[in-house]
């Protein structure tokens, strides 16, 4: 059961005070806000982006009240919500790191907006062809998501294929992948899968069945789809049958982050921005951070000198902070908040592509 | 020669039309024949005549609106409370191969719905919560087709006599009249005197046939244990889950309870358990409810989110682990043992503290006078353009810290009562409305506490509460008439067979999926 204290532990570590919990519970969660993104590139933690989106609040904040409990983590001054590890809170940490570590495959989150609906579909999709060839037409289906269920009619009905042929092809294309990973991973995942006379586990059903932490059994089921996902992605033409259940891979940016892209392309500056967009300042700024954290090579000089630049990345490292208040403060307001933040971005994915 | 003529006439069809029904019964259904007061209920919406239906869970209620869906010309419109009954209705017809079934609730989103509207007309059976056929959209729609059964689900949900009340019944009976009249089914499981009269009041029933049941079940019986506290509860479930028969539901008030109760079960037995409750993924709920149907549980913990709409025959023993606030809900959810006509038991604990529980449940139905008031002001100054932004409305109500349904129980007075009248008159009919329900709840509680500490016999205690005299009494009745544990003991707990879950993926996926991997060509 100690794997959910490395979690926790590793993510305090890493954050070190810097943002509260319900910040690093978004981020496990996968909020698709610019925040969490950012504080994913910001703190090194992408691969647990979106690890944990079918958790509640709850369980992980009485995970954290466990930690404080056993005097690994402690509040920070003055503000409850924030946590830094303790002495023997980085002693324990450096033991577990000795047993746990976090799955390879985590880092695949290229897919991470389409895994969910994927996994679903893939779960309803071998129920509904395990059923059909066994002679069953009646079953409870698994999932009753409209668009779940209407894309796996549409998989099942729209293939020329025979229903035993169908089941064929994609026995044989899971199994290859399955092949390829950790046999823990693997069996996890098959675990969740229902067919005729086999009704599929919940998550925390398949860490009992192998007896590992239930929050490992999670991380390893994401780890195994987004494997699969990245896999089928790359050589769609080596997985013709489950690369039809993938969505259409569109631009991961937000529609109306989109349309703003298109027109700073078409050379607009901030303020005719906001006019033609009829946005806020704000919203016109979350935009441009997106589209940095985004677009591999975005330009941001024209809204951020390079000067004013290397002077706020020199604060960060010299503070050794990601805040933006202090940065300011040191800076006297020679920078705005929107700078900092795009500034901290901007070094943050360069970091990441080297 | 009119008057001798037209029985014969009329007679002969109708005839014609049983021995149809009879036909679709065996085909569609499988069964060899009807049930209970089936036939009966089946002949007379087949005359065109309406129906108030009251048979106990699992008398086979759904059948009475499912097999006419084959026989008569149109759609049937099933009005139905629940999200998850209307699924679960939804999927045993689909079960049966029927593949023009839909739902129309709040789940869909707009294309989802626009999309069954639009094909209302190649539909055998669409499944609609009361909110949903009370909009303008929908009720035009359905207007334009041919609807040839109004089933009114839950008809109980009708009266404010209960804690399932759900006001936008009060409006089916106008609905009805805008389809132009279609013959009308209200189905419920259990109703006493007070709520039969309210079913037939606002649905228009006056002349309707009534098949009433009794509600007594006499396979199953009745067990109160009484404990000094939860751990002494706990310790008491595991000694008698220790001894009888499987498979086994324990009802209990949270989804902490539920969560705790299958870890000690499955720990101190080695059971194969697990919980369900609302606040799980929809789809770990249905794998769970998958498990248990197919006998992969022994024991299933749980919350009332469980339960409407599952047909599970061979349940042996239903524990309450926490007590339900009213007669009703009880015999509802201990009346999902032993369907298959075997011999089902029903255990309640009851510990001194559970007394708080119902109370406080009761109480968060209605809104505290301080809400009440900030709300009915907000909405008199046009704040909320209605309905519209009714879910506004309602969010804002919850974050001051009231239930969902206290939020719907002010917009509904607000609604159906405010018409230009000023808005401190209003005030006060609300808070004399709050006070009789809430009068009358307190009341069905009492009345739950007082079988709770009976002391004569519990089936006649509870038939008398629904009206009944109790013909004859089973052999084992209840514990004042003598029933013990010991006379549920169970012969098979030596070969519990806790290996099950095949673990190996490739086994799993052979299995699933039956292929062999084929080596290729050497």
């Amino acid at each position: 059961m100690s794997f959910r204290y490395y979690l926790m532990l590793k993510l305090i570590s890493q954050i070190n005070g810097e943002r509260t919990l319900s910040g690093i519970i978004h981020i496990l969660q996968g909020r698709q806000s610019v925040q969490a993104i950012q504080d994913c590139a910001f703190f090194h933690i992408q691969p647990l982006y979106h690890t944990f989106d079918m958790l509640e609040r709850g369980h992980l904040l009485s995970l954290s009240d466990d930690c404080l409990g056993k005097g690994w983590i402690s509040q920070l001054n003055g503000d409850h919500e924030k946590y830094a590890l303790t002495p023997s809170g980085i002693d324990t940490l450096s033991q577990l790191a000795d047993r746990h570590s976090f799955p390879q495959d985590l880092k695949y989150t290229e897919n991470v907006r389409m895994e969910t609906d994927f996994w679903l579909k893939l779960q309803l999709c071998v129920q509904t062809l395990s059923e059909l060839i066994h002679g069953s037409h009646s079953f409870l289906p698994v999932s009753h998501r409209a668009g779940i269920t209407e894309a796996v009619r549409r998989f099942i009905i729209g293939s020329r294929a025979r229903r035993k042929d169908l089941a064929c092809a994609l026995y044989e294309e899971l199994y290859s992948l399955l092949e390829t990973m950790p046999v823990t991973e693997a069996d996890i995942l098959c675990l969740q899968l229902s067919g005729y006379g086999m009704p599929g586990l919940t998550v925390d059903q398949t860490g009992s069945a192998v007896k590992i932490d239930t929050y490992q059994s999670h991380v390893f089921s994401k780890a195994a789809i987004r494997r699969l996902l990245h896999t089928v992605s790359n050589i769609p033409s080596d997985f013709p049958t489950l690369a039809r259940l993938m969505s259409k891979k569109r631009n991961d940016l937000s529609r109306s982050a989109e349309e703003t892209y298109h027109l700073i392309k078409e050379g607009l500056t901030f303020e005719k921005l906001t006019e033609q967009r009829q946005l806020s300042h704000g919203t016109i700024e979350d935009h441009i951070i997106e589209l940095t954290l985004k677009i591999p090579g975005f330009n941001i000089s024209s809204f951020l000198p390079d000067s004013v630049n290397q002077m706020i990345i020199k604060s960060a490292t010299r503070l050794h902070t990601k805040q933006l208040k202090p940065i300011k403060k040191e800076l006297r307001d020679q920078a705005s908040y929107f700078q900092i933040r795009l500034a901290l971005a901007k070094e943050a994915v360069e970091r990441e592509g080297n | 020669m009119d008057a001798l003529q037209k029985p014969e006439n009329r007679n002969r069809p109708i005839d014609q039309e049983m021995a149809k029904a009879e036909e679709v019964l065996h085909k569609v259904f499988g069964y060899s024949e009807f049930r209970n007061r089936q036939r009966e209920v089946v002949n007379a919406l087949l005359k065109h005549q309406d129906v108030f239906a009251m048979m106990p869970t699992g008398g086979g209620k759904s059948l009475c609106y499912q097999l006419p869906g084959y026989i008569l010309n149109g759609l049937v419109l099933i009005v139905s409370p629940l999200l998850s009954l209307m699924e679960d209705q939804a999927d045993s017809l689909r079960r049966l191969g029927e593949n023009k079934v839909r739902t129309l609730n709040s789940m869909l989103n707009p294309e989802e719905r626009k999309r069954v509207l639009s094909q209302l007309r190649q539909l055998r059976f669409l499944f609609i919560s009361p909110e949903m056929i009370r909009q303008p959209r929908v009720s035009r729609a359905l207007e334009k087709v041919p609807i040839s059964l109004f089933v009114v689900d839950e008809a109980h949900c009708i009266s404010q006599w209960g804690h399932e009340f759900r006001p936008d019944y009060l409006h089916l009976a106008e609905i009805r009249i805008r389809l132009g009249s279609p013959v009308c089914l209200a189905l419920t499981a259990t109703a006493d005197q007070r709520v039969k009269k309210d079913i037939v009041r606002y649905l228009h029933l006056e002349s309707a046939q009534q098949f009433l049941m009794s509600v007594d079940r006499p396979n199953i019986s009745f067990i109160v244990l009484e404990a000094k506290n939860s751990e002494d509860k706990t310790n008491q479930l595991i000694e008698l889950l220790g001894k009888v028969e499987f498979p086994g539901i324990i009802y209990c008030s949270g989804r902490e309870w539920s969560e705790k109760l299958s870890k000690d079960i499955s720990k101190r037995l080695g059971f194969r358990t697990a919980f369900y409750h609302g606040g799980m993924e929809p789809e770990d709920r249905r794998k769970i409810q998958n498990q248990f149907l197919s006998g992969e549980l022994d024991i299933l913990c749980c919350t009332n989110a469980f339960g409407m709409g599952i047909n599970k025959a061979d349940i042996r023993v239903v524990v309450h682990f926490h007590y339900p606030s009213t007669m009703n809900a009880y015999l509802q959810e201990v009346g999902r043992a032993a369907r298959d006509g075997g011999q089902g038991l029903a255990v309640l604990l009851h510990s001194p503290a559970d007394d708080r529980l119902p109370e406080a449940f009761i109480d968060s139905n209605y809104p505290s006078p301080s809400i009440l008031k900030f709300a009915l002001n907000q909405l008199d100054q046009g704040e909320y353009q209605l309905p519209k932004d009714s879910e506004r409305f309602i969010d804002v109500i919850r974050i001051m810290g009231a239930g969902e349904t206290a939020a719907r129980f002010i917009l509904e007075q607000f609604i159906t009562k405010s018409s230009g009248r000023p808005v401190a008159l209003l005030y006060d009919d609300c808070i004399r409305l709050i006070e009789n329900r809430r009068s009358v709840q307190m009341k069905d509680l009492a009345r739950m506490r007082s079988w709770i500490s009976e002391k004569g016999c519990r089936r006649v205690s509870c038939l008398s509460y629904f009206g009944e005299k109790l013909e004859t009494k089973p052999d084992l009745c209840c514990d004042r008439c003598g029933a013990k544990i010991g006379d549920f003991l169970s012969h098979q707990h030596s070969a519990l067979n806790n290996s099950g879950i095949e673990v190996d993926w490739k086994k799993r996926l052979d299995r699933l999926l039956a292929c062999e991997k084929v080596e290729p060509d050497s």
